[in-house]
């Protein structure tokens, strides 16, 4: 700078203007997140306002009304009149589905992600298909639902069907919607989402893991299932956290491959497998929907449905929850014990 | 050592498993495509037309019957009950309805007298008159009221080259059989005459029959039967058909239709996909609208404005939306938002046009507060600081509009559109969008809030450092390393949005109309799948065009999802540069 | 306060004579989450158009005493301080300070180069634009004053529309300088800045320090104990977030006055 004396005036009075608008620009898009925050909390007590309303204040007499209309919401006949049900056999559909859908799902995706991260060569192929799979995860539910009618429900169901079943036939046995099918879809549907979930845990593994383990003398798959898994297990808990939930929650492929409304019995059975997976089921999303179009709700019909909402998301909560501390509960696990 | 070996053994068959398991997952998702574009192919199969050998048989065919039956199709006259009217004609004579019960009788000027040949066509829909060696293929279209005559109309015209002999009509479909003069076989489908199905034999016709709706029995004067197979989509063996714009029967002009199922009895039926494609797009783009400043919003004051502690506990808040799936979001704008929908709209409306008048009493009210009460150091708080402020926003707003549309002619803001014109449907495109950008929204948070934060903090300070505001900061450095990062996002964001389900059936109407106004319904392609596919037989075209739109939802949301993919990863590597 | 701020001047060079006092610090206390006493009752005068280094230990609080400087600490979670920072008679620790106008009289280096991704010419303009309203013949001439004030127009002059991250790591720290330079602050902060460098250019950065002395307050941060000699005319030592000793630089590095002083520069620890 020159060594001249001078007197500048600058001017910095757009400074004010400036700040003005720092902070109405930043206070803007903090509104947006008390916006945001707003709308997620006004749905949900409009759901329970709508649901206590319906539960409590829509009955003569309280105490009476609300255990009769609770023992409804739950455990009531299908009344074919207004097209409504008792939610416990959905529950226990929706249950079933996601017990079902997590048997296929948690050992092929986390095999799926240990191929991929541990076995396979980092060849141009593999990169292609670990692209494909997180492209995968961005596919809409509809197309699982539209391929598994056509493999699994025609194709692989129609096939069963005339070598096992060829006697009940044309009534079909497995050649339609039903919960083996349906957990299959779903399960599809969530594989690339658990196996990005679990290669990611398992690239953020420092290789130095793996080598300590050979240097020991381990062999590949003692490696793997002694030393890495164990360390990459909450990201395989926070893959399956997010399968639940859109088990419990996407409800398009179950319109194609899964669910009925009225089903004269549970999906269970009381001798093994226990399950039977040639029914169709009740699934609590499922009722939603039909509820909302089908049924012929009494005037304020969002009450019902609202039972029917309010459960669902507490159900997806419930689920989230179990899975959350299972992952908790082994992160605490190794700090405290040898995770080999 | 024995021990070894067994660990060893177990090494390679676990490996073994694994890859096994793998391998069939890999499979079967990539195998997903597959087996969709197997099931879709025969959409795009042409029609054909082959000579196929005739089976052994004795004299009494069906054939003999019918034969027996027809005379001369020259001379014949040809008769078909329409509606309590019969439609009579002779060839070289004029056409008449005969009413049934009033014998009233009524010139038929559509149609040609002077014809040689007719066949009905179609489910007795169309009639194919041969005129000299022009075919004309003439549809009934139903008529207004109950005594009125059936309408008769021309539909197309096919010229033929050589003579014709013989000719029969397609009993569902609107394609003739026709034989030639010159020995030859040739099957015209009038929804698609460019197709060239001719086969040449050598020897001459006498009469033509369909024997059933794919087979084609020839009767030489040999006696000899020729047998023919032909095959035919039900989109008229053009692919293309799919996606232009079609004349379809009884209709006054090319319109892009979706009615693979009409309600008319064998009417026929509509496979256009681009009332789908549009009523997707419409319902994507209109999400977008209403999602983008949100979520960006809270993006950018996530990503670069709060402290690392206030982000943990900000960002799963803001996930909490994902606690809502779609069906819930979907049976809340049913029950709650679309009975509410005017008063709702006229309530946004207030809200956003009051809002530069509520935003300059804010900087007010602020400055009277002092500015201490928001300064830019305590910018953790804002959100719930702001909160009082929004609710007010909203509140004045919300009364602003409600009063303004009670005072507009008609009383109500949909009384007063209804009133210019404006035709609005209860489920309308707008209501959709809403529901739909309140389910995408996380989704966009999400990505861009990653990719705003992703700058590294040095570089903001950098620009504070010189005196810049935080806002300055944000717009000049952060924003333009984060611009494709964001824009990624919003793509992901439109990904979901096409493919969306639930809040489509739910919301949307499903009609399949083309209209740009956002008060009318629309018809999404996820919605048609998961209405449709449970119904359509599985060996129907219906079942495999339905396959085809769902490849063609599945490659627009993988090409989205794949480019925003990249965009992200060099956005990656070039932060990880500085 | 905040009007007083807005409208500067610049204050005319004095001559040689009285040195004066640039920024005062009285009982300066900070501390924030992690390390509630981050600095301790600090106070020291830091004279006008001189070199000020301030040295010790990691850890012992230098950064964060500069950073009081120019208010940058408040970008740290938590952050409380007490005491005063006086500049031209005003306590710029006071709420009610416009921070964005004091950032542009107090500039300040980082320790990593970290020029935005933009063009070179971008990079020195971007404090300029911010004030607004000088027109094009303007930035360009204030551009390459501030680009030969930092002894880098000749390096870049035929450059100035690339990208500022093809540089070198020593043009890049040069070009933040002129960046800051720009602005023709009072008082100039550098933070470490030639840590990250190789050194040669740790050379060059020493030798314009020694020239932008001339008309700029310049408070050096630095580990390196060598450099603070070579470069300052007055040093403060730090330890613990206290201010241990401050004086001319050659009685402190030849006959400091306090014992843990001495340990440091002799190198018995730190």
């Amino acid at each position: 700078m020159g060594s001249n004396a001078t007197i500048r005036r600058r001017r910095l009075s757009s400074s004010r203007y400036e700040r003005i608008r720092s902070l109405a620009m930043i206070g803007l898009s903090a509104s947006m997140v008390s916006t945001v925050l707003l709308i997620g909390s006004g749905l949900f007590v409009l759901l329970v306002a709508s649901a206590g309303d319906w539960l409590f204040l829509s009955s003569g007499r309280l105490d009476e009304g609300v255990l009769d209309r609770l023992n409804d919401v739950f455990f009531a006949k299908p009344n074919l009149e207004n097209g409504l049900t008792g939610l416990f056999p959905a529950i226990v559909g929706t249950f079933s589905l996601v017990m079902v859908m997590t048997l296929f799902v948690a050992p092929l995706g986390v095999a799926t992600a240990i191929y991929l991260t541990e076995y396979a060569r980092d060849t141009w192929y593999t990169k292609l298909i670990r692209i494909s799979i997180t492209n995968l995860a961005g596919v809409p539910a509809i197309i699982y639902g539209v391929f598994g009618l056509g493999f699994f429900v025609y194709g692989l169901g129609g096939q069963v069907d005339a070598l096992f079943y060829a006697k009940r036939l044309p009534s079909p046995t497995f050649g339609t919607p039903g919960l083996l099918w349906a957990a299959l879809t779903l399960a599809l549907v969530n594989l690339p989402v658990v196996i990005v979930a679990v290669t990611e845990g398992l690239d953020a593994l420092p290789n130095d893991l793996r080598e300590a383990s050979i240097a020991l003398g381990a062999t590949k798959s003692e490696t793997v299932f002694n030393a890495v898994m164990p360390a990459a297990l909450p990201s395989v808990f926070s893959g399956l956290i997010l399968a639940t939930a859109r088990a419990a929650g996407e409800v398009s492929p179950l319109l194609l491959v899964g669910a009925v409304k009225f089903s004269p019995s549970l999906p269970l059975a009381s001798r093994a497998p226990f399950i039977e997976f040639e029914q169709k089921f009740m699934h609590l999303g499922f009722q939603l929907f039909d509820a909302a179009l089908f049924a012929r709700l009494p005037p304020g019909g969002l009450g019902w449905v609202a039972c029917i909402a309010l459960i669902l998301v507490l159900l997806i909560g419930v689920l989230n929850l179990i899975a959350v501390s299972l992952r908790t509960a082994i992160l605490k696990r190794k700090t405290f014990e040898n995770p080999f | 050592m024995p021990v070894t070996n067994w660990r060893h053994v177990k090494s390679v068959s676990l490996g073994l498993l694994i890859r096994v398991a793998s391998f069939t997952v890999i499979f079967a998702l990539l195998g997903m495509v597959v087996q969709m574009m197997v099931v879709a192919a025969p959409i795009f199969a042409a029609s054909t037309l082959e000579r196929i050998d005739a089976p052994d048989e004795g004299r009494d065919t069906p054939v003999s019957r019918t034969e027996s039956r027809d005379a001369d199709l020259t001379r014949r006259t040809y008769w078909v009950s329409k509606g309590g009217w019969q439609l009579k004609g002779t060839p070289g004579n004029p056409w008449l309805w005969v009413h049934d019960q009033t014998a009233v009788r009524l010139n038929v000027s559509e149609l040609p007298s002077d014809f040689s040949i007719a066949q009905l066509v179609g489910h007795q829909r169309g009639l194919a008159v041969l005129v000299g060696n022009t075919l004309e293929h003439f549809h009934f279209s139903q008529p207004i009221s109950i005594n009125d005559v059936p309408a008769v109309e021309r539909v197309k015209t096919v010229v033929m080259g050589s003579d014709i002999v013989a000719l029969a009509g397609h009993p569902r479909l609107a394609v003739v059989a026709l034989a030639t003069s010159l020995s030859e076989i040739q099957v015209v489908d009038f929804r698609n005459p460019d197709t060239n199905l001719r086969i040449q034999v050598d020897v001459a016709i006498d009469r033509i029959v369909w024997e059933s709706p794919s087979l084609i029995r020839a009767l030489t004067s040999s006696g000899d039967p020729l047998l023919f197979a032909f095959r035919a989509t039900d989109i008229g063996g053009d692919w293309r058909r799919l996606l232009s714009p079609i004349q379809y029967e009884g209709y006054p002009s090319e319109e892009y239709l979706w009615l693979p199922l009409p309600s008319a009895q064998a009417a026929e039926p509509k496979f256009s996909v681009v009332p789908l494609v549009f009523g997707t797009l419409k319902a994507a783009l209109l999400a977008l609208l209403f999602s983008a400043p949100l979520s960006l919003g809270c993006a950018i004051y996530v990503g670069c404005f709060v402290s690392e502690a206030q982000r943990q506990r900000v960002r799963p808040a803001i996930d909490m939306l994902t606690a809502f799936p779609t069906v819930v979001l979907g049976a809340i704008g049913l029950f709650w938002l679309a009975p509410r929908f005017g008063e709702f709209l006229s309530a946004l409306i207030g809200i956003i046009a009051l809002f530069p008048i509520l935003a300059g009493l804010g900087v007010f009210v602020v400055r009277g507060l002092g500015w201490r009460w928001v300064r830019h150091d305590a910018l953790d708080d804002w959100p719930l600081r702001l909160l009082p402020l929004v609710l007010l926003v909203i509140a004045l707003g919300a009364t602003a509009g409600l009063s303004g549309a009670a005072r507009l002619p008609g009383g109500s803001l949909e009384a007063y559109l209804l009133s210019t014109g404006l035709s609005i449907s209860y489920f309308n495109s707008l209501l959709v969008g809403i529901v739909l950008g309140l389910a995408i929204t996380p989704t966009i948070f999400s990505i861009a809030e990653e990719a705003i934060h992703a700058v590294p903090r040095n570089m903001a300070a950098g620009a504070l450092a010189l005196g810049s505001t935080p806002w300055q900061s944000y717009r000049d450095v952060v924003q333009p390393l984060a611009l494709p990062g964001m824009i990624a996002a919003i793509m992901v964001g439109f990904g979901r949005a096409a493919g969306e389900t639930m809040i489509l059936i739910m919301l949307s109407g499903n009609t399949g109309i083309m209209d740009l106004s956002i008060f009318e319904g629309l018809r999404s392609v996820s919605a048609s799948l998961a209405l449709e596919l449970p119904e359509a037989p599985k060996t129907s075209s219906h079942y495999q065009v339905l396959f085809a739109m769902g490849l063609l939802l599945f490659g627009l949301t993988f090409i989205v999802n794949t480019v925003a993919e990249i965009i992200r990863a060099r956005v990656r590597m070039r932060v990880r540069g500085l | 306060m905040f009007e007083q701020l807005n409208e500067i001047e610049v204050r005319p060079r004095v001559p040689e004579g009285d040195s004066l006092v640039a920024v005062s610090v009285r009982q300066l206390s900070l501390g924030y989450r992690d390390n509630p006493k981050a600095l301790k009752d600090i106070s020291v005068d830091i004279p006008e158009r001189a070199v000020t280094a301030i040295i010790g230990a990691s850890g012992c609080g230098k950064s964060t005493l500069l950073r009081c400087m120019n208010r940058m600490n408040d970008l740290i979670d938590g952050v409380q301080y007490s005491g005063e920072v006086i500049l031209d008679g005003l306590n710029i620790l006071n709420p009610d300070t416009n921070v964005t106008a004091l950032r542009r009289r107090v500039g300040m280096v980082f320790q990593r180069p970290n020029p935005f991704p933009k063009t070179v010419f971008e990079n020195v303009a971007y404090g300029l634009k911010l004030s607004g309203g000088a027109s094009t013949r303007e930035l360009e001439e204030q551009v390459e004053q501030a680009l030969r004030a930092a002894a880098l127009w000749d390096e870049v002059k035929d450059r100035l529309d690339d990208s500022a991250l093809k540089l070198s790591q020593g043009q890049q720290q040069r070009l933040v300088i002129a960046r800051a330079l720009a602005l023709e602050p009072q008082v100039l902060l550098l933070d470490e800045p030639a840590s990250s460098l190789d050194p040669t250019s740790t050379f060059r950065i020493e030798e314009l320090i020694y020239e932008l002395k001339q008309s700029h307050t310049i408070i050096i941060v630095t580990h390196n104990m060598q450099q603070a000699a070579r470069v300052s005319d007055c040093t403060a030592f730090m330890h613990g977030g206290q201010l241990v000793e401050f004086g001319q630089t050659e009685t402190i590095f030849t006959f400091p006055a306090k014992r843990e002083t001495e340990d440091y520069i002799t190198g018995r620890y730190g």
